[in-house]
């Protein structure tokens, strides 16, 4: 095995078998379930299961025209209970019976009703969502009594708004809350993956220099093979990292779709298009920033500040999520370019972009030609401070040093253990 | 072909000469000794010879021209900066270094087992190296740096943070793996075990070489003009004797210009004095140091 392999495998298998990884790996998982799951729990607490009474002075609900009970899973039935409509002769029997607790609300409709529509609810809670849907659908139904059954079923399912592209790739559906926010959360996804990779990877240089086992490696491998494998096993890192975000993801909109019966968990589409044009653009900006943290680790003096330097690597990341409105409402606007083709930017643009519009193909082929110049650069940066840095102990590499190539071997700071 | 050929190699880094002029020939199967002051330029010189710096000028050749990747497998190297991963078990970290030498997993860890035992580390082996002392690190450290077999170890500071138990331990190595053929460099403060082990020195200081060659040819030229002298009773006054002080068991003459040991033995022994030690006063290697980076200084 060469020894670029020896080494990514070493960093890999150190990286991935321990706590912290497991950690981060169920993070963002774990966030979504309890989000989501704080999302069902205000959802249940708008539920009532009690009855809706209604009291018809204009007498046309003598014989109604039953309300179809849709199935459902158990657990669907739990998120939408099922209200039982009760008919009242007065509306003083009515009153009692919500007086008394017996029902949740109930309507009255006026005696010309036929031509005036006109109803009034009357609670003293506002009643559940669950309960004025099924009253709206029931109404519906009986509103529409005479009617072939597809006109009826077609009007109570009410209408769409689908806003698509001229060239098909991206469509907003109406209700379909999940399409916008799925590019939202993609680029909160990545932010936080290469947010936490390559932090990793600025302690996986920063550490040879805290363990000082620097001279040891670059007397056993060359500087290319040590940082190579670094790199490629927090890439390595960090795709497993994503990929198990992603089976979890899928999992679990898989069971919110097909057990707990949430159709939008089923309904994200994203076309093959878009997503080979996320994929070209966020490559070459997980390799920039791989190569901008390993020539961070290199110029650092130890990991702490390589943190607080990163820290501000990673803000830059996220600029665009402050000028989001401005993406929203004027996405071909100067500033959005210029965010979709600066390097440390394009990333989070496009993603954000993705939820809200669409992007020129020459915006696309311009970012990607400038990430993958810039990654290069930066990989080259990474190898140059690299073997400046090196073997500098509690010291910094300047900026001027790297680019100068004047670096001094050993630190003024750490004289016990400086020879020259 | 000697293992190690440096030639008038300097080295500066900015505004700072770390090394000047240093030259010097390492021999097939020696020990070599590297000495000098602090700042001496002995770790940039070791840095250059393994081309971890590129010289400004002079020439470097290890083990038969200049320092390649193929090359790293057959030297072992200790350096100053000590250093091991601390977060993983003595063993792992081992073998993973010794599999960066060139050695495979299965031969490596059979051969860290068999270290560690001989370096009665065996039962630490499953242990964080963070959680050994500081002379069980050494000694890991030093397993590290052979565990390969290399042709040439280059060991800065050997016996660093090393109990006089380990130090023989480490010294009993270092002779058999000279007896093994194998060319060692060592750089060290500790000038009696210089004596004790080197078979050559250079000493270096403000970057230059200032002795170079064999310790007993050395040790020779600077002997001053005087010998040690011990007899059974009170030593008699002897012609040519300029001063007397004690040394050790014995008692040091220094001898006017003159006189040579042979006529103050044949004087002692015209007295009917009873000589139990007669022997030329060699000065250490730590007083030679001293003189000659005094000199230097000069």
């Amino acid at each position: 095995m060469s020894k670029l392999w020896l080494v990514t495998l070493h960093e890999y298998r150190k990286h991935v078998l321990n706590k912290g990884f497991v950690l981060a790996m169920l993070s963002v998982p774990l966030l979504m379930a309890f989000i989501i799951g704080m999302g069902a729990v205000t959802d249940l607490m708008k539920q009532d299961g009690r009855p809706v009474g209604y009291v018809d002075h204009a007498g046309w609900l003598s014989d109604p025209v039953a309300p179809v009970a849709p199935s459902r899973s158990s657990l669907r039935t739990l998120f939408d209970k099922p209200v039982s409509l009760v008919a009242y002769d007065a509306v003083d029997a009515a009153h009692s019976a919500l007086e008394s607790g017996e029902i949740q609300a109930y309507y009255v409709f006026a005696a010309d009703y036929m031509q005036s529509r006109q109803v009034e609810l009357v609670y003293t809670r506002p009643p559940g969502e669950n309960a004025t849907d099924q009253f709206s659908e029931f109404l519906q139904r009986n509103l529409l009594a005479g009617q072939p059954p597809h006109i009826v079923q077609r009007a109570v399912q009410g209408g769409t708004l689908v806003v698509r592209t001229p060239d098909g790739d991206r469509e907003l559906v109406e209700g379909q809350i999940m399409s916008v926010l799925v590019p939202i959360l993609l680029s909160i996804t990545f932010m936080i993956l290469f947010m936490s990779t390559s932090f990793t990877l600025v302690q996986a240089v920063v550490e040879e220099k805290d363990n000082r086992t620097m001279e040891i490696l670059t007397t056993s491998v060359s500087p290319g093979q040590l940082i190579g494998g670094k790199v490629l096993a927090v890439v390595g890192m960090g795709l497993t990292m994503f990929m198990s975000w992603m089976a979890l993801v899928a999992l679990a909109l898989l069971f919110a779709g097909n057990v707990l019966g949430f159709e939008w968990a089923l309904q994200i589409r994203i076309a093959p298009r878009v997503i080979g044009a996320l994929v070209l653009v966020a490559i070459p900006s997980y390799a920039l920033y791989c190569g901008l943290m390993a020539a961070l680790g290199s110029t650092v003096a130890d990991a702490q500040e390589s943190q607080q330097i990163g820290g501000l690597v990673s803000l830059v990341f996220g600029l665009p999520f402050y000028a989001i409105i401005a993406l929203v409402e004027q996405p071909h606007s100067p500033l959005a370019i210029f965010l979709t083709l600066f390097p440390l930017t394009s990333l989070t643009s496009f993603c954000l972009r993705l939820a809200f519009s669409t992007w020129p193909l020459w915006q696309l082929v311009a970012a990607v030609g400038i990430l993958t110049v810039s990654a290069l650069g930066s990989i080259w940066l990474a190898a140059r401070a690299f073997r400046l840095g090196m073997l500098r102990y509690g010291k910094r590499l300047t900026w001027r040093e790297l680019f100068q190539g004047t670096a001094t071997p050993q630190s003024s700071a750490a004289p016990a253990t400086g020879g020259r | 072909m000697h293992p190690v050929e440096v030639s008038h190699i300097a080295k500066s880094f900015g505004s700072t000469q770390a090394v000047a002029d240093v030259s010097f020939v390492v021999e097939r199967g020696e020990i070599f000794g590297l000495l000098g002051p602090n700042g001496a330029g002995k770790t940039t010189t070791i840095r250059v010879m393994l081309d971890l710096f590129k010289p400004d000028r002079g020439e470097v050749s290890v083990l038969g021209g200049p320092m390649t990747e193929e090359k790293k497998e057959r030297i072992g190297y200790m350096p100053e900066e000590r250093g091991l991963y601390q977060d993983i078990s003595l063993e792992r970290c081992l073998v993973y270094l010794g599999t960066l030498k060139g050695l495979p997993a299965a031969e490596a860890r059979q051969r860290v087992r068999r270290y560690l035992a001989q370096f009665d580390l065996a039962q630490h082996r499953n242990k964080k190296v963070k959680e050994l002392s500081k002379g069980m690190q050494q000694k890991a450290q030093i397993i590290n740096t052979i565990l390969h077999d290399p042709e040439l170890v280059i060991i800065d500071e050997p016996f660093t943070a090393l109990d006089p138990v380990n130090t023989q331990m480490v010294k009993d190595l270092i002779r058999e793996l000279r007896t093994q053929g194998t060319t060692m460099l060592m750089s060290t403060h500790q000038m009696h075990q210089v004596e004790e082990l080197c078979d050559r020195i250079l000493l270096i200081d403000e970057g230059r070489n200032v002795l170079y060659g064999e310790v007993d040819e050395i040790r020779r030229q600077y002997s001053g003009h005087a010998v040690l002298v011990r007899a059974a009773g009170e030593l008699p006054l002897v012609p040519g004797v300029e001063q007397v002080s004690p040394h050790n068991n014995a008692v040091k003459w220094t001898l006017a210009q003159d006189t040579t040991p042979q006529a103050v033995l044949q004087a002692l022994m015209a007295q009917n004095v009873t000589v139990e030690r007669f022997e030329i006063a060699l000065p250490t290697v730590e007083e030679i140091f001293i003189r000659a980076v005094e000199e230097g200084d000069a």
